[in-house]
């Protein structure tokens, strides 16, 4: 009873919000949608990634690194959130976090990183050919900067989007840095809502 | 006007001293402030992993002073890494932060993020600049102390003391407490 209220209040919202019931998305649009680029690469439990085995899910994903103390741990931060906030939609979700540090991005720590935010979080590595050729295929900037009188000897000037493929893997979306919780879990919702043919 | 400055700061030792301060999360000396410090919650690697992308794991880097240290080549693999962040509050003339001490850490370094068109770029800088009688937020995606190549796991509720020195000569002891990433 309270469920169908809680689901009647969405919905009437969803209609408010949404004027003519064609609900204005907050991230940016790619538009026409095209497929996703396949990312050929291997999470951090060694198993082989295949962006088409996510048909039917919707993928959230976003490059960065281990390393990175910053806007890396706060995006993944926003997406450990954007999954309790979508409750059991959280299911028809994945979080996909792409390396741009693959050599000091090794699995045993990326097992250890991702675990902290949410266990079911996939980190992708792999040949650094294929690694470049994603970043090329999603416009993700990626620089080694040399930090010469630094413990860290290096760092990596990094672009902080996050990206979404719908479930028939299209890009469709994609989030700017900084972007609220709240903002991201509505535009999931709404591609959760109006599914794409095909 | 001078009186009542030395006033104030003999009134401000007389605190420290009492050791009113110790307990709150920040503590104070002269001119600089700390309020709200944390740090991010962050576990550190498994000790002797060797199945790094780069074979040689020298642990045991010789680091003389803090804040000094200087490149070894390509040893950079597998070192977990946290920052602290807190608002520095000015009550005096200009001063800056120009080191940052911890033992959780091997290097402990004070470090700014850029954004860019979206693009992130963290530098290394030399201070932190705090106005007079102003502030600055040392936060996410700007100014922040790096920890580098933790020695031991941050969990929340951990705590971490983290020593700052002023341009001015003065250190601050920072008592921060460990947040969720
Ligand atoms: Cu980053
Ligand atoms: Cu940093």
């Amino acid at each position: 009873m309270q469920r169908w209220l809680l689901r009647f209040f969405a919905i009437l919202a969803a209609l408010a919000l949404s004027g003519c019931g064609a609900y204005e998305f907050r991230g940016t649009m790619l538009e026409p949608p095209n497929p996703a680029p396949e990312l050929p690469l291997t999470d951090q439990f060694g198993n082989q990634f295949q962006l088409s085995n996510y048909r039917g899910k919707i993928v959230l994903l976003f490059f960065g690194f281990t390393h990175c103390p910053d806007i890396c741990p706060t995006a993944l931060g926003d997406l450990k959130r954007v999954m309790e906030k979508l409750g059991s939609d959280a299911a028809k979700v994945q979080v996909v976090f792409v390396s741009v540090d693959p050599e000091r991005d090794t699995p045993e720590l990326m097992q250890r990183y991702l675990a902290a935010f949410n266990p079911t979080f996939l980190g992708l590595n792999g040949d650094r050919a294929l690694l470049e050729k994603a970043y090329k295929d999603y416009g993700v900037t990626v620089i080694r900067r040399d930090l010469p009188n630094s413990g860290l000897g290096y760092t990596i000037d990094h672009s902080g989007y996050i990206y979404a493929i719908d479930q028939a893997g299209n890009w469709r979306l994609l989030w700017a840095h900084g972007t609220p919780v709240d903002d991201i879990v509505s535009d999931v919702q709404a591609l959760l809502r109006n599914p794409p043919r095909s | 006007m001078r009186r009542l400055f030395a006033l104030l700061a003999v009134a401000m030792m007389v605190v420290g001293l009492a050791g009113c301060g110790a307990s709150q999360s920040g503590t104070q000396t002269g001119g600089i402030t700390v309020r709200d410090p944390w740090v991010r919650a962050a576990m550190m690697n498994m000790a002797g992993d060797q199945s790094g992308a780069m074979g040689n794991m020298q642990q045991s880097t010789p680091m003389a002073g803090m804040g000094g240290g200087h490149s070894h080549g390509s040893e950079y693999g597998n070192t977990a890494v946290s920052a602290a962040y807190m608002v520095l509050v000015n009550n005096g003339a200009a001063d800056a932060i120009v080191k940052a001490e911890s033992d959780v850490a091997k290097s402990v370094e004070l470090h700014n993020v850029i954004m860019e068109n979206n693009v992130m770029q963290m530098r290394q800088v030399e201070a932190i600049e705090v106005p007079a009688n102003g502030q600055v937020e040392l936060k996410p995606g700007g100014l922040h102390v790096m920890l580098i190549g933790l020695n031991r796991d941050l969990k929340e509720g951990d705590e971490v003391v983290i020593k700052l020195t002023t341009r001015s000569g003065k250190t601050i002891e920072v008592k921060a407490p460990v947040r969720k990433p």
